[in-house]
């Protein structure tokens, strides 16, 4: 990774908007989280570490919370579970909260309660000419103006600085378990079409080395008698619940995070593509997949940006959505340059340079 | 410049070429028809309606308004309760109802294509015989359009559970105010990149006409369970619904009816409600089988500690559906106890439920005007029913001063302006005390990358000195930044 010129770190919002209002230099702004998960600096860019915005501000009767965009998200998800609620995100590695909207990190879990998009209900921000804004507040329901939130979630710090976020909080699961059933994954729609027969309500439903899990909660009774008409169904297999439960869903998202040299991609589609999903995918270190969410994760090593392009164009013939999840170290510039051109292309694009019309977190990146 | 009469007579030129005569009204008896939405208090006359029969008609028309510079506003079933759908009067109400085909239905991805024009109720009838439902469930749905759903980003009764129109649509096809057409989102939850179909969903209309909408689609539970309880207070049930929530039950609806609004909705439905009580809450859990089973055991011991003086629960789908009835009818069953009435619609956080309809009563006692208080008590989002005798002089000022103060109320506590009805022409005036000057900047920004000309549903939404006067935003309007 290239070597950064400055780092700022702002101790307030308006502190930051006052320096974004007065910035005059030629690079890109980036506002950064943990760096777990970066997209490439180069030089003369200043990052933005928000580190600093490290407020929690928990109403527990509302089930809402809001954190600085600086706390870490595990950190947070602990601070809650001791107040027995949760934040139904389950990103399968750690980042800052305003990391975690900017790359819409999630994970199983979206099968039942939505993604990133649908459990922040508010946020602040401040824009590329020190624009502060808010759109959303503490309240579950709201309508009133437009849903900027929605701009934030997968921007990857392209058009605006997260500097709070309110996120609706859900009761923590009283009880966990999951299936594994032996399903290759030319058979993946198959299994899904007969799991959904059955009238069971999933939480998750992932697939990984061979093996489809399906992942209940609820209250104790609930889950052990949807995991019995699965049985009843598939025939008897692995279930697991408690800390082998805990130790395995680690596992299975583990496949999904990049090591050294290596690239996440993610491949999107209806759950009757499946197959197409796989089949681009096939070139892949690894693979995993959200069965029901119609999504395949690709994890590419030494990954180049003429096969990424590859990869792209396929996807797009296909009318399949492609995106980079992560980067592992040591992944080549162009690679991330050629992932950000995309996501600043056409529409969107235009919709970025209005909110930020001196382009300061995307200069130079128009597709 | 926008809505020149040359724009306008180029656009009719054109209109008539590629319109049949019932796709476009020019007659003034006829257009009178489309003067208002359900917000029926604000009126104007459309100068031309269209009504394309086709998605390729309906593209074609906002091309031709672009290209002429004239002001548009879409209209689906006219439902919207805060003039969403108020025609512009120098423009083109572009009606969408005939554009009603279910394109597509995928079972196993859970999903359906339609066009903007189908009623929101269709879709889950639709979808029926493969177990699967549209979520969002507003009390107008068996009227309101898709399209209008998620321009209003409508919610309903199930939100507490289930979320509101945007947690629902994967997807969508957009022509824009320059005559784009743009699909936004994808086929599936995930889609890369800024989520801008989440921006169209809820833009009242500002952002273009949407012309196919890809829904995501739910398995019908296994089982519901339904009741009312009983309460001798306001503040005993509000109790009830916060010793819920914190029990870690999350149930499909938890709505609430004061005494009033018991009333009204008994004199119109005669459900069989309690007219006695002081409260009643309407708690419907669903899910599989066993985990209602449960859920429901414990909901029951949770009301009965809170004081509820009976439990009615719903032994047959038709006595739910009876329930339901009973809540639904709640907006037209007040113009039974009253010649007319303001549905407000703000949202609180539900833990200042006590002390918000302690000063919604006061209110009511002050200003000598009777309210009802029905709401979707679980997130929040109340719907105080203000009534009055318009015969009376002063009577209407009133009733509005008051649905004033009761926003400013829902604003003090950390809520909301609207929960679900949106802004439209009602609130635009009431922007600025929920949101600073550089939030509506902001907002203003967005609404010009999707219409810099600013021809679509003008001097809606977002407030002008021309609508409101020159007032300015409240610096310490940001409700978010709690530092
Ligand atoms: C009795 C009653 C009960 C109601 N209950 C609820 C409720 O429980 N929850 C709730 O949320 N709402 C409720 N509403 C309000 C209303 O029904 C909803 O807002 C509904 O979504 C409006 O749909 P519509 O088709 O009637 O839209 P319209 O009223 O025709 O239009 C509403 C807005 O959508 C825009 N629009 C319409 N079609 C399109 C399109 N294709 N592309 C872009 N913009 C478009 C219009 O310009 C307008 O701004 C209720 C209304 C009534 C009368």
């Amino acid at each position: 990774m290239t070597e950064v010129r400055s780092v700022y770190s702002p101790e307030t919002p308006a502190e930051l908007a006052e320096f974004l209002a007065g910035f005059e230099g030629s690079g890109r702004l980036k506002p950064i989280g943990a760096l777990r998960n970066p997209f490439p600096l180069a030089a003369g860019d200043t990052t933005i570490s928000l580190e600093r915005f490290d407020w929690i501000d928990h109403r527990r009767e509302d089930l809402t919370v809001a954190a600085g965009a600086g706390v870490d998200f595990f950190a947070l998800q602990e601070y809650l579970r001791r107040e027995k609620q949760r934040i139904v995100l389950d990103p399968p590695a750690g980042g800052s909260v305003g990391a975690m909207v900017a790359t819409s990190a999630h994970g199983y879990l979206a099968h039942r309660y939505g993604g990133v998009r649908d459990l922040v209900i508010g946020a602040s921000m401040v824009l590329g000419d020190g624009l502060m804004a808010h759109s959303g507040g503490r309240v579950i329901k709201n309508v009133a103006g437009y849903d900027l939130t929605k701009v934030l979630v997968g921007s990857r710090g392209l058009v605006a600085a997260v500097v709070e976020v309110v996120f609706r909080t859900h009761p923590a699961a009283e009880f966990e378990a999951m299936a594994a059933f032996p399903v290759v994954a030319e058979r993946a729609s198959d299994f899904l079409g007969q799991l959904y027969g059955l009238k069971v309500d999933p939480v998750g439903i992932e697939w990984a080395a061979d093996t489809a899990y399906a992942i209940f909660e609820g209250t104790r009774e609930g889950v052990e008698s949807q995991l019995r008409t699965l049985i009843e169904h598939f025939g008897k297999d692995a279930i697991y619940s408690g800390d082998a439960f805990g130790k395995l869903i680690s596992e299975v998202r583990e496949i999904q995070v990049p090591g050294e040299r290596e690239v996440t991609i993610r491949l999107c589609g209806r759950a009757t593509r499946l197959a197409e999903l796989f089949d681009l995918a096939s070139g892949a270190d690894r693979v995993s997949a959200h069965l029901g969410m119609g999504v395949v994760d690709a994890v590419f090593r030494d990954l180049t940006v003429s096969e990424l392009e590859g990869l792209f164009d396929s996807a797009e013939r296909r009318g399949l959505n492609l995106e980079v999840r992560a980067m592992g170290n040591g992944v080549a510039d162009e690679v991330q340059a050629a992932t950000v051109a995309r996501l600043v292309s056409g529409f969107t694009g235009r919709v970025i340079a209005s909110l930020d019309p001196k382009r300061r977190f995307s200069r130079g990146e128009q597709g | 410049m926008t809505g020149t009469v040359g724009g306008l007579d180029r656009f009719i030129e054109f209109a008539r070429a590629l319109l049949d005569k019932e796709s476009l009204i020019l007659d003034r008896s006829e257009r009178l028809a489309y003067s208002c939405d359900g917000l029926t208090s604000h009126r104007a006359l459309p100068a031309v309606v269209a009504i394309p029969k086709s998605r390729d008609e309906l593209v074609l028309v906002v091309k031709a308004l672009a290209r002429y510079g004239v002001p548009f506003v879409a209209r689906g079933a006219g439902t919207g309760l805060s003039g969403g759908a108020l025609p512009d009067a120098e423009g083109v109400l572009v009606v969408t109802a005939r554009l009603d085909s279910i394109i597509e239905i995928d079972p196993l991805s859970r999903l359906a294509v339609v066009e903007p024009g189908v009623v929101n109720l269709d879709l889950s009838k639709a979808v029926a015989e493969h177990g699967l439902y549209f979520a969002p469930d507003p009390s107008s749905q068996i009227a309101c359009t898709i399209g209008g759903n998620v321009a209003e980003n409508s919610g309903g009764a199930h939100c507490f559970k289930y979320g509101f129109t945007s947690n629902h649509i994967l997807g969508l096809e957009v022509v824009t105010p320059t005559g784009e057409l743009v699909w936004l989102g994808g086929e599936t939850l995930e889609a890369p990149g800024p989520d801008l179909r989440g921006v169209v969903v809820g833009a009242e209309g500002t952002a273009g006409i949407v012309t196919r909408i890809a829904c995501r689609l739910m398995a019908v539970p296994e089982a519901r369970k339904t009741l009312i309880s009983y309460f001798d207070s306001v503040d005993a049930a509000g109790d009830a619904v916060s010793t819920i929530v914190s029990s870690g039950l999350v149930p499909a609806a938890v709505e609430m009816m004061d005494n009033l609004a018991l009333k009204a909705c008994e004199l119109a439905t005669k459900a069989g409600l309690d007219t006695t009580a002081a409260a009643a809450l309407l708690v419907e859990l669903d899910g599989p089988s066993v985990e209602v089973e449960v859920g429901f055991a414990r909901l029951c011991t949770v009301l009965e500690e809170k004081g509820a003086r009976e439990i009615w629960v719903a032994q047959s789908e038709e006595e739910r559906a009876l329930m339901w009835l009973a809540r639904k009818a709640a907006f037209a069953a007040a113009g039974r106890v009253a010649p007319a009435y303001i549905v407000q619609d703000g949202v609180i956080p539900r833990t200042a439920l006590p002390e918000v309809l302690t000063e919604i009563e006061a209110l009511a006692k002050s200003s000598g005007l009777a309210i009802l208080n029905v709401f979707h008590a679980g997130d929040g989002n109340l719907h105080p029913l203000v009534t009055y005798d318009p015969a009376i002089v002063g009577a209407t000022e009133r009733a509005n001063e008051v649905a004033a103060v009761i926003l400013s109320l829902c604003l003090r506590v950390g809520g909301s302006i609207t929960g679900e009805h949106g802004v439209g022409v009602d609130k635009v005036c009431h922007m600025p005390e929920m949101f600073s000057t550089s939030d509506l900047e902001a907002f203003s920004r967005l609404r010009r990358a999707f219409d810099p000309e600013g021809i679509c549903n003008r001097d809606k939404l977002l407030p002008t000195p021309k609508l409101c006067g020159e007032r300015a935003g409240s610096l310490s309007g940001a409700p978010v930044v709690s530092r």
